[in-house]
């Protein structure tokens, strides 16, 4: 009888309850709130999914997760190996067709960006340090993995806020985006329908991930995992003669590394690390990063318009925001609503692409910029 | 995490940041174009293009023959239909073509399909 009650004492000494705190408590509502989200609506499931539950995971005190598969998770993101993994699937599932047929619409993934650096901005005028604002406002480039390479580059202990704001928004662009991309325009510009894009020949698809690749890595080498790995897997795919590499690649490899990613991220919603100030003020920026990058595509896609004489729809430039392939099916669904003869997902594509290369720039500058060295 | 950042002015960084990516995905806009210029498929295309527009006359009685025959296939369905509705086939004055709406075709495929 002794015995047993001595189990049952070193049983609840051992438990996490007698270490639970109410920052715990308050992230593990978190974390349920986010599975909510996440499996009844729909948001963003394959992501915001594992991340909940790594938030609850991580919010298990005496959890032992500084050894075992968790401590490798983790370290696969603070080693920066997932993203470059997820940037390989993400290239095999990209078509770059829609982007090489129509070259100028990487003006308008460039013009998103700014939604980066009001935020960097912004960031800066609330107290963040400069990298920890350019860890911030790269959630504006709507691109998970570029956003958890750079907090983990720059401002590792803001990395658990940064990659919730990151994907929260992202689920939402459906949402946010809309709004912004109505006021930016008038009914007249949103019924532009777009010519057809020209044939791309299977030569200008090889050739294009190979290029890029070599001028932007000699330029920016700080990304050259991440945009490598995105050219690798697109070559995989428009080679034609590694169809089982870029099957790979776009299903198995990408779902698998999704699983750790997500989990990982969800490692880092610790209570000690993530209820703070600057989570709430992360998760306001972010949203104006989000909002900045649609105005500053939608804007210069009216320059772009008013330039070509009417050919270019704004609403595509809200596409420049990466977020592949909602952004671009968010502009189809509001051109379609302005006119429903309006086709605009081919050339939405456009933009939704270079976003992402253009995202991978902007961060590559401002590792360049604010490392130190 | 203080490092030896270049500057720590936010105007200047924004600035700085929107011209180098404004700057490499213009250049990188440029050097598609150029692969595009130099591009031995796309010529191969073109001369392709070329032989089929020569070859096309050939085709063409043929095309105009089957269209003829469709003609008239069309015009026995429709003077087979009247006749079944309890009409003379004397009764029909003309059949023509008119202009047909995409819409119109949409429609038609959409009610067979019903």
């Amino acid at each position: 009888m002794e015995a047993f009650a001595v189990a049952i004492q070193s049983v609840i000494n051992d438990s996490g309850f007698l270490a639970f705190s109410a920052g715990n408590a308050i992230m593990i509502l978190v974390g349920l709130i986010l599975l909510y989200l996440a499996f009844a609506r729909e948001f963003e499931p394959l992501l915001l999914g594992p991340i909940a539950f790594g938030c609850v995971l991580a919010n298990i005190p005496r959890n032992g997760f500084e050894e075992g598969v968790m401590a490798l998770i983790s370290a696969g993101i603070s080693q920066e190996i997932f993203p470059p993994l997820i940037f390989l699937g993400v290239g095999a599932m990209t078509d770059f067709g829609p982007l090489i047929a129509n070259p100028k619409t990487l003006l308008l993934g460039a013009a998103a960006q700014i939604g980066v650096f009001v935020a960097l901005g912004g960031a800066m005028m609330l107290g963040f340090t400069a990298q920890e604002a350019a860890a911030i406002g790269i959630i504006g480039g709507a691109d998970g993995p570029t956003s958890i390479y750079l907090a983990t580059k720059l401002a590792p202990h803001l990395l658990g806020a940064i990659a919730v704001a990151a994907y929260s928004y992202m689920s939402l662009v459906p949402l946010i985006q809309p709004p912004v991309m109505k006021l930016f325009t008038t009914q007249k510009e949103r019924e532009i329908v777009m010519e057809q894009l020209r044939e791309v020949t299977r030569f200008e698809k090889v050739v294009f991930p190979i290029v890029a690749t070599i001028f932007i890595s000699l330029l920016l080498p700080s990304i050259t995992s991440l945009l490598g790995m995105l050219m690798l897997g697109n070559l995989f795919r428009e080679s034609g003669v590694t169809e089982r590499l870029s099957d790979t690649s776009q299903n198995a490899l990408i779902n698998t590394v999704t699983i750790f990613l997500a989990t990982g991220t969800g490692l880092t919603m610790d209570a000690e690390h993530f209820l703070s100030y600057q989570t709430i003020l992360i998760i306001c920026l972010g949203l104006v990063a989000f909002i900045g990058g649609t105005a500053g595509g939608v804007l210069f896609g009216k320059l772009m318009s008013f330039v070509d004489g009417g050919k270019t729809n704004p609403l595509i430039g809200s596409a420049g925001v990466s977020a592949v392939p909602m952004a671009a099916r968010v502009s189809q669904v509001v051109g379609a609503k302005a006119n429903p003869a309006n086709f605009l997902l081919m050339h939405a594509m456009g933009p939704n692409v270079a976003g992402v290369i253009g995202t991978a720039v902007a961060a590559g500058t401002m590792l360049a910029m604010l490392s130190s060295h | 995490m203080e490092g030896q950042a270049v500057t720590t002015n936010p105007w200047l960084i924004m600035a700085i940041n929107m011209t180098v990516v404004f700057v490499v995905l213009i250049l990188l806009g440029v050097l598609m174009e150029i692969v595009h210029l130099v591009d031995p498929t796309k010529k191969k295309k073109e001369v392709h293009k070329t032989e089929t527009t020569v070859a096309a006359p050939a085709a063409a009685p043929a095309a105009a023959s089957a269209s003829a025959q469709n003609e008239d296939e069309v015009v026995a369905a429709i003077v087979g239909a009247i006749v079944a509705m309890g009409y003379s086939s004397e009764q029909i004055a003309s059949i023509r073509p008119t202009a047909t709406s995409a819409k119109w075709r949409l429609e038609g495929r959409l009610s067979g399909r019903g």
